[in-house]
């Protein structure tokens, strides 16, 4: 109960730490989200459409990435963007732009997959009608995003919750700076370190209620479109 | 037109963002988490920040990701407590000062408040983890190769002791404050820095401070520089802010800080919790 006190005194008493932490949490999942979305979507579909040599190979490649350990992805991007790493001169170790190359690299896989999946399923159901009524392809591939939007809506939200609640990561490559890197989940882990698990609690309550605003708007869309 | 908006404004905050960093080069220290979570930096460096105009960002890990941090050209200099790793830091040529070692403060051992091992009547801390070895009570360890971790090893060492393998051990892998946690969860020994301990003591009712400033236990703080010409920076485009590093370096060796860091603790805890070494 302290907690949920504590969080609403946190929300209300808004200090501009919190401001700051839940606006970089924001500015870090959107682009994480929108990137990996943007590139994800259409391979995704392209995966499940179309039959080609090597398709195989490369479903069960996007599978295995779709497991990879956020700690392990972030190690490679540290490895990659510190100073003396191949992408050193680009200096960009502790910033949010390395926190969203990492998420990418975590959440695209899984954006892949899942719209693979959701293409492959839409697409086996439409193809005979299709057929028989002679739609062209490009008119096939318009209607099967459409038929698939409301399950891009869910694919989205799940990449935007995985980055929101992503702490290995961004925490190797972001470096928990206050005021610049740090995120809800950084910060969450940072109190629980400090043995403060009231405020831990309170900080996870707001992340909570973050994803919750979220999620109304984007659940009304899916609906509409189902 | 929504979408318009929000776009205009996200990107607005980027280039706010963006705006902000265009003045002072800042100045990038990695530190161990003992000096920023007992709240020392916080108190400091705002003082420093405000008089010369750089910005200070605070890395804080344990000295062995904080060393490999500096060594991958990401920080600009470091403040950390680990006699061995800053020596073999200097050795491979990666720091453009020597070890400066400014203040120090005492290692204390905390553990159950029944005390089943009676460290509490120890000389020393050898002694203390030769009485809790025998006693089988059970011990918590970083376990993360940071200076803390390390001074309890070479504790170990001197105490003539391999705990590791032991069924009492439990190297947790974690910071200070998460050890503490679980040391208390656990009911075991463990060995902290006491600025630590005491800034957290009141969510540790199982623990109490058993054992501490013996000669064994001191724990002296040092700061390094990065060097820039490092062999290992050598080909690659690494930015050090030499010139930021060097305020820093010498603004908290100098008089205000020695006077602030003397004061701090004094109101809080009642006590004086980091000493200055003196030259």
């Amino acid at each position: 109960m302290n907690s949920f006190q504590q969080a609403f005194s946190l929300i209300l008493h808004a200090d501009q730490e919190l401001l700051q932490i839940l606006l970089t949490t924001l500015i870090m999942s959107v682009f994480s989200t929108g990137i990996s979305a943007g590139l994800g979507i259409p391979v995704g579909v392209l995966l499940g459409k179309r039959r080609f040599p090597g398709r195989g190979v490369l479903l069960r490649i996007t599978n295995t990435m779709m497991g990879l350990p956020p700690v392990l992805a972030g190690l490679l991007v540290f490895i990659f963007f510190r100073s003396v790493g191949p992408f050193g001169s680009l200096h960009l170790m502790f910033t949010v732009p390395v926190m969203v190359i990492a998420q990418v690299l975590l959440i695209t896989p899984v954006v892949i997959g899942l719209s693979a999946s959701a293409a492959q399923n839409t697409y086996n159901a439409m193809q005979e009608t299709a057929f028989g009524l002679r739609i062209s392809a490009p008119r096939q591939t318009l209607l099967l995003l459409r038929e698939c939007r409301g399950s891009f809506i869910s694919i989205i939200l799940m990449a935007f919750g995985r980055s929101i609640a992503e702490v290995g990561a961004v925490s190797l490559v972001g470096g928990n700076i206050q005021f610049k890197t740090r995120v809800m989940t950084t910060a969450i882990l940072l109190e629980a370190n400090k043995g403060d698990f009231s405020k831990a609690l309170a900080l996870g309550i707001i992340l909570m209620l973050l994803a919750l605003l979220v999620n109304i708007p984007a659940y009304t869309l899916q609906e509409k479109w189902k | 037109m929504k979408k318009l908006l929000a776009l205009i404004l996200i990107l607005g905050m980027i280039f706010s963002f963006a705006a902000c960093a265009q003045e002072k080069p800042v100045i990038r220290l990695a530190t161990t988490t003992s000096v920023n979570d007992s709240g020392l930096l916080p108190y400091l460096l705002p003082v420093f920040e405000e008089k010369t105009g750089y910005k200070v960002e605070v890395a804080s890990a344990g000295t062995g990701i904080a060393i490999g941090y500096a060594k991958s050209g990401d920080a600009d200099l470091l403040l950390v407590h680990s006699k061995k790793q800053e020596e073999a830091f200097i050795e491979e040529g990666f720091a453009s000062t020597e070890r400066l070692s400014f203040m120090y403060n005492y290692f204390v051992i905390v553990g159950p408040e029944a005390d089943p091992a009676k460290v509490a009547e120890t000389a020393n801390a050898a002694d203390a983890f030769k009485a809790i070895a025998e006693s089988g009570a059970g011990f918590a360890s970083r376990g993360d190769n940071s200076g803390t971790h390390n001074k309890e090893t070479g504790i170990w060492e001197s105490a003539g002791i391999d705990p590791t393998t032991e069924a009492w051990y439990n190297s947790v892998g974690s910071g200070m404050g998460d050890t503490l946690t679980k040391a208390n969860e656990l009911n075991v020994y463990t060995l902290t820095d006491k600025a630590t301990f005491l800034s957290m003591k009141d969510k540790l009712p199982n623990l109490k401070l058993l054992k501490e400033e013996a000669d064994d236990m001191k724990n002296t703080y040092s700061l390094l520089g990065v060097n820039p010409e490092a062999k290992g920076f050598e080909g690659k485009d690494v930015k050090i802010n030499t010139e930021g590093a060097n305020a820093l370096i010498e603004w908290l060796q100098g008089a205000e800080a020695a006077a602030l860091i003397e004061a701090y603790g004094k109101d809080t805890y009642g006590e004086q919790l980091f000493y200055l070494l003196k030259k």
